[in-house]
């Protein structure tokens, strides 16, 4: 089991449960995760520099390292000396900045991943384009719908590979289970749920106060919408996966009701997504209770998909066999009654499974293989499709979400910012 | 037989156990082929099509005979013609010179699916016996029971039907049969005396000794009017029927 899904050729672990072709008609972005020998590469290197070299760059570097053969890091930025010290020793030899610019001047770098607080990503991502570089940006995209908007435009005139770190759009259990729901087995989506619960302050240390806004940056809305940008982000799209469309309204709710430390940022928020067929999606995070965890579900007519756990359930589940319990109990030394005595029984009706494991083997969350699949675009110049698409919608409705519980309001994102 | 098969024995010898399976899922397989109306290669299914009289084999031929006295001791309720037309009964005749059968006119269509999941039941019980298995139980799709001997911790077998889980039935070198609309409320059994589908608001189980039996008795009186039901099991000794509501 060493030699897992997302530690080999993803394709070919999806060729294996014959939904490879399936699949990358569903999600063309998914082309870029062809390998090397598929696409022609030889062994050609994309050097990278990571712009942001804190907790989200130094993990991006460990996958680089580890798995991603064709990237190549040979240059880091960060203005905090801490993190950029950090991440020297994971990589020496690589060239160390504290301006972004300079990293972006350097012409052994192809491309840059920027791993900057959220405010930064526009102006990094813009000078990166404008410098010639191919990005790979962190989620969310920017601060405003606006400067989503006009970094998905800038990045298309642009002509270089542009990605942005939704990593679910490469999860191999993911892509599986959307592409079930989406071929109607399950019968039409009536509801989609995503939660993210944690019991913590959310808060990092800070050696001098006047470091605080800097390094908790996520808790000030000069730099942050809070759970909006750094959780729901992650999790609004499956909404549109499932049902191949994106929400038409929002509304919610947010307050600080626990953490009340001087952030700004809310501490527990429910919003309230609506798509053109009337179909509702929710998402919820609180982080002063952490029992749930996290949680994504499709809830289909037929069955329910739990995202996270690769598992579907069965509106109807064919009842377990009396024997089988019988033969349990005896097992167990025990002297028990079957129930299963009853009229004859019908084969059609015991097909299934409740809670059926999509993809028990798969392993990771999309990270690698995102990462892998732009350091192949990069070195095929091929920019996936849709990919942009996806995660600008992503973006902009996490922001949509945030500003319609501010406002009280219901909104709908503005026209001039549909793609 | 499209239907589910579980057996359940212990045994401490796994191999011999596995081997005993094996006999018996063979076993079930060759019945299916002789008995099976929906495999074009049956006898049944050359039965069901033949002009005039046809030879069949041994077995066929017994089970052919045994449907007719059945019939008779059911007051008409077990009928193997009961998906035929409504028509001159009986709807076949066995000539036992050659063995040979003939049905009375081409309408006539035999249905062997409730016998030859008892007669396979009996077969399957006979063999677990005599392997010396004291401690196994047969299902066949739930509506079919057979013990042999005891629970391997009690003095019986204990089997509850799906609709009533409170009510027990013990079973003890003996069988169940449950006929009936089930919980799903649709129907498949044919009263053969006036042609229309039989609908009860229980479910009917018979006990006894034979699982054979078991299935034909409960078949018929699930089809009969209750005011039947005694004239029946007259007939029968020692079997006995109850209502799972």
């Amino acid at each position: 089991m060493s030699e897992k899904i997302g530690r080999r050729s993803f394709l070919e672990a999806l060729g294996e449960f014959g939904m490879a072709s399936a699949v990358l008609a569903s999600f063309p972005w998914l082309q870029s995760c062809k390998t090397g020998k598929e696409q022609g590469i030889t062994s050609e290197k994309v050097h990278l520099g990571i712009i942001g070299t804190g907790s989200r760059g130094q993990y991006h570097m460990t996958n680089i390292l580890n798995f991603v053969p064709e990237g190549q890091i040979v240059a880091l930025c960060d203005i905090y000396d801490v993190n950029l010290t950090a991440a020297a020793e994971m990589v020496p030899g690589a060239k160390l900045y504290d301006d972004y610019h300079k990293l972006l001047e350097d012409k052994s770098v192809d491309a840059v991943i920027v791993t900057t607080p959220l405010h930064l990503h526009y102006r990094v991502t813009l000078d990166a384009f404008e410098a010639g570089k191919d990005v790979f940006c962190e989620k969310a995209m920017a601060h405003s719908i606006a400067d989503c908007y006009d970094m998905y435009q800038k990045g298309v005139r642009s002509g270089q590979i542009f990605f942005i770190g939704q990593q679910r759009l490469f999860d191999p259990k993911y892509l599986l289970a959307m592409e079930k729901v989406r071929s109607g087995e399950y019968g039409p989506v009536v509801n989609v749920r995503n939660y993210w619960l944690r019991n913590a302050d959310w808060r990092r240390p800070v050696p001098s106060p006047e470091l605080e806004r800097q390094i908790n940056w996520r808790l000030y809305r000069e730099y942050s919408h809070g759970m909006m940008t750094e959780l729901a982000c992650h999790q609004l799209q499956n909404g549109s996966w499932a049902l191949n469309m994106y929400p038409e309204k929002v509304t919610g709710s947010g307050s600080i009701i626990y953490w009340k430390d001087g952030r700004e940022v809310y501490d527990n928020v429910a919003v309230i997504y609506t798509f053109p067929n009337g179909v509702n999606m929710t998402f919820e995070s609180v982080i002063s209770n952490k029992h749930f965890g996290m949680g994504e579900q499709i809830l289909c007519k037929e069955a329910t998909i739990d995202l996270p756990a690769s598992r579907i359930y069965l509106e109807t589940p064919p009842v377990k066999s009396g024997i089988e319990q019988m033969i349990a109990d005896i097992e167990a030394g025990v002297f028990s009654n079957a129930v299963f005595a009853g009229t004859s029984w019908n084969a059609e009706t015991a097909s299934a499974d409740t809670g059926l494991a999509i993809m028990p083997e798969a392993q990771g969350d999309g990270s690698v293989e995102i990462m892998q699949a732009f350091c192949r675009s990069v070195i095929t110049r091929r920019q996936p499709e849709k990919i942009l698409e996806e995660a600008y919608y992503a973006s902009a409705f996490s922001l949509l979400g945030d500003e319609a519980m501010h406002r009280g309001e219901i909104l709908t994102l503005p026209q001039e910012y549909r793609l | 037989m499209h239907t589910l098969i579980e057996i359940l024995f212990v045994h401490h010898d796994r191999q011999k156990a596995e081997a005993i399976a094996g006999g018996v899922e063979q076993m079930i397989r060759e019945e299916e082929e002789v008995f099976s109306r929906h495999l074009p290669e049956s006898p049944v299914a050359g039965l069901n099509m033949a002009v005039g009289s046809m030879k069949v084999g041994e077995t066929l031929y017994f089970a052919l005979e045994l449907c007719e006295a059945m019939r008779k001791e059911t007051k008409g309720y077990f009928d193997i013609a009961a998906l035929s037309s409504f028509g001159e009964r009986p709807a076949y005749k066995c000539i036992p010179s050659n063995h040979s059968v003939v049905r009375n006119s081409p309408e006539v269509m035999l249905d062997f699916g409730g016998y030859a999941k008892g007669y396979a039941l009996e077969k399957a019980r006979q063999m677990l016996s005599e392997a010396a298995e004291n401690s196994a139980l047969l299902n066949f799709g739930n509506s079919s029971v057979a013990a042999v001997g005891t629970h391997p911790f009690g003095e019986h077998w204990c089997i509850s039907p799906q609709r009533n889980p409170e009510m027990v039935i013990h079973l003890r070198d003996s069988a169940l049969s449950i006929s009936g609309n089930g919980l799903s409320g649709k129907s498949h059994i044919v009263n053969p005396i006036d042609g229309k589908t039989a609908v009860k608001n229980y479910d009917l189980g018979v006990t006894g000794k034979s699982a054979l039996l078991c299935e034909i008795l409960s078949t018929a009186l699930y089809a009969a009017p209750e005011s039947e039901y005694e004239k029946i099991l007259a007939s029968f000794s020692g079997y006995e029927a109850v209502k799972v509501y």
